[in-house]
């Protein structure tokens, strides 16, 4: 058995969870406690909604029927063997992805600076940056001076951890005030 | 209007927007001479720095000039090492490229310049003029007239999108889908926010639009791996000749037409009016067959139309708050951040700033020809650079400036969310346009198609047929419209695919 063909796949995702918004859009749609009555208000709150789901699932089912009759709903062998070559670099997107998304949810606990300095080195290693120096340079300093130009001249708070706030203000202390 | 007008004109020259135009130029060539970085994504991780400044006349202007200088920027790798930075400059590899072949990269490299910069300044000319008739039609809008003429511009966005009409049409569903997640513009109900505080609100657009557009582009970077240094740039030849460039000079206004009309349609953008005036300048040429094979004039006929597209996509920005393109999108999100609304109103309520970004986008066509011209050497070398070295910068940006916009936490969860649906979308190649205009422009049919409904009251036949005739004419003929743009784009698409094999 052959994986879905990733369009196929995706109308397919888009195809159940507008079947699934549809069927439970009772229960996930919430009137507020104190309603208008129907004769101030012009069009339902679920009146909109519904169309734009019914359309939603009508066009996938189209586009879904036309793929199994036309392309085929699943990758050829032919096209899978090919693929399976082109994607060796597939692993390195699934550790981008892991380390993004660990990263945004560290942002608040951990910092700007260091969330930054993990998510700059973890690319750069990832996209094939070999220079240490180099790494180290880009991913220390940017984050450094982005902070400080944010927080200091364009005064705008970032989420920072106490003992890099405490560090870095003798620095900020030293630039002109803006 | 004449007073808004003038006072337009005395708000826009200051010095501080002219350096940060400047500055949004360098930056925007910087991003599109850099191959595998598109103008979207370079707008995208910049478009909090332009509410950070503030001042409207200074961070709209700077996005304009990140614009500008994005278009012109692609041509550079599209004609040193054939590899077009940004969509639009797709066209320009076919004669740009063989030019650089033939030792004449320094001709081809100008005569871009030259074409965008005059296709820029009269498109810009254009737009200066049109948003004020324009703009006092619209004002006679009411509800019903915005409600299908958005229903119009939201069929001709995704039938005119990249790939097949079916994928438009869904992302465009897709988009709407996200817009009404929150609460209900007339009852307030919670609409899908599964009784979170955070979704009631809805989804912010800033993190949208980087989470789509960024993301995805960083994703792919991560897959192709540090590339870009491989190949080598060569700025070689001769200066252009006076001669050389006056030959060319019909088919630059003849693409600036087009290119002029394209902008003004939602949807088309500039890869499809860049192909336009090539094959445009192709056609009408005394040697055709010299096309493909190093001739200035495809170079001018491509550059000239991309470029005219960035001044008229405002008119029906400005005006009826809708987006042509990605572009124009994260363009809306900037004037919405800075408290403007684009709309039938922007002009009445903000006149002098309107006037005084259009203007400010028509001088800085003066900074464009300067900067391109004293920056085209060092914009070879950047052709060159480490891709390594500049996604974790770019992957910075798009965090901060996610953050930035609200300093809402959740923002973040969205930005990643978003970007997975752009990669998941990008993997299985559906354009993510249509599904950010449906987002934005999904709010407002629901919000104007509401109060037409308030308005029609019982007798809605009467109200269609008698008192709106021109909203039922126009709701009429949108799928009349959309079968032709869909067929004519279909055979566009065809006959420009040709041309890339040729």
């Amino acid at each position: 058995m052959f994986p879905l063909q990733s369009e196929v796949r995706f109308a397919l995702i888009i195809f159940v969870l507008a079947m699934i918004a549809l069927v439970f859009s009772g229960e996930l749609i919430i009137d507020p406690p104190i309603s208008l009555s129907s004769n101030l208000l012009a069009m339902n709150s679920r009146a909109f909604p519904f169309l734009v789901l019914i359309s939603t699932v009508i066009i996938s089912f189209i586009f879904l029927m036309n793929a199994a009759r036309t392309s085929g709903l699943w990758v050829s062998r032919n096209h899978s063997t090919g693929s399976a070559s082109a994607s060796k670099n597939v692993w390195r997107q699934y550790v981008f992805l892991i380390i993004t998304v660990t990263c945004a949810l560290l942002l608040t606990t951990l910092g700007f600076i260091a969330t930054m300095f993990l998510l700059m080195v973890s690319t750069a290693i990832l996209i094939g940056n070999r220079n240490v120096f180099q790494i180290l340079c880009v991913s220390t300093l940017i984050p450094v001076c982005f902070y400080i130009v944010v927080t200091h001249v364009i005064r705008t708070a970032l989420p920072e951890a106490e003992i890099v706030q405490r560090f870095l203000a003798p620095l900020i202390r030293f630039l002109p005030a803006f | 209007m004449m007073e808004v007008f003038l006072a337009g004109l005395d708000a826009a020259l200051r010095v501080d927007t002219f350096v940060w135009i400047s500055g949004g130029l360098l930056l925007g060539m910087l991003m599109g001479s850099l191959p595998g970085f598109t103008t979207t994504m370079g707008m995208s991780v910049l478009v909090p720095i332009s509410f950070l400044v503030g001042d409207p006349l200074i961070g709209i202007p700077f996005l304009i000039g990140v614009y500008k200088g994005g278009i012109y920027g692609g041509s550079v790798p599209a004609i040193l090492i054939a590899m077009p930075g940004t969509g639009a400059s797709i066209a320009t590899v076919f004669d740009g490229h063989e030019l650089t072949k033939q030792g004449k990269s320094r001709k081809a490299l100008e005569m871009g310049l030259y074409a965008s910069v005059i296709s820029d300044f009269f498109s810009d000319i254009f737009t200066l003029v049109m948003i004020v008739p324009v703009g006092a039609i619209v004002l006679g809008f009411g509800p019903p007239e915005i409600a299908s003429v958005m229903f119009l511009s939201l069929v001709i966005i995704a039938v005119t999108s990249t790939g097949p009409v079916m994928k438009g049409l869904l992302m465009l569903c897709l988009g709407i889908w996200f817009g009404f997640i929150g609460a209900d513009p007339f009852s307030g109900a919670a609409r899908y926010t599964f009784g979170t505080n955070q979704l009631y609100d809805g989804f912010h657009l800033i993190p949208m639009l980087i989470g789509l557009f960024a993301l995805p582009e960083i994703f792919n970077a991560v897959k192709e791996g540090d590339q870009s240094n491989s190949r080598i740039a060569t700025f070689v030849g001769k200066h252009l000749e006076f001669s050389e460039f006056k030959k060319s000079l019909r088919t630059i206004f003849r693409s600036t037409a087009i290119g002029t009309f394209i902008g003004l349609v939602p949807g088309l953008g500039q890869p499809i009016a860049a192909m336009m005036g090539y094959i445009a300048a192709k056609n009408s040429s005394k040697t055709p067959e010299k096309f493909g094979k190093g001739e200035l004039d495809g170079v001018a006929g491509a550059e000239a139309a991309n470029n005219a597209v960035n001044g008229p996509t405002m008119v029906p920005l400005l005006t009826l708050g809708i987006p042509g393109d990605a572009v124009t999108a994260l363009l809306l999100g900037a004037f919405m951040m800075q408290g403007l609304r684009p709309g039938p109103t922007l002009l009445e309520t903000n006149g002098e700033v309107v006037f005084a970004i259009l203007i400010a986008m028509v001088v800085a066509n003066i900074l464009f020809l300067i900067i391109g011209y004293l920056t085209i050497p060092l914009f070879t070398k950047v052709v060159t650079i480490k891709r390594s070295l500049l996604i974790p910068v770019t992957i910075m940006l798009a965090f901060a400036g996610t953050y930035l916009a609200r300093s809402n936490p959740f923002d973040i969860v969205t930005l990643i969310g978003f970007g997975l649906v752009g990669i998941a979308a990008r993997t299985a190649k559906f354009d993510v346009a249509p599904m950010v205009m449906g987002f934005i422009l999904g709010r407002e049919l629901e919000y104007s198609f509401g109060q037409t409904l308030a308005l029609a009251g019982d007798d809605w036949l009467h109200f269609a047929f008698v008192e709106r005739i021109g909203m039922t004419a126009v709701v009429l003929a949108t799928p009349i419209i959309g079968i032709f743009l869909g067929v004519r784009m279909n055979r566009f698409r065809q006959k420009a695919a040709a041309g890339e094999q040729g």
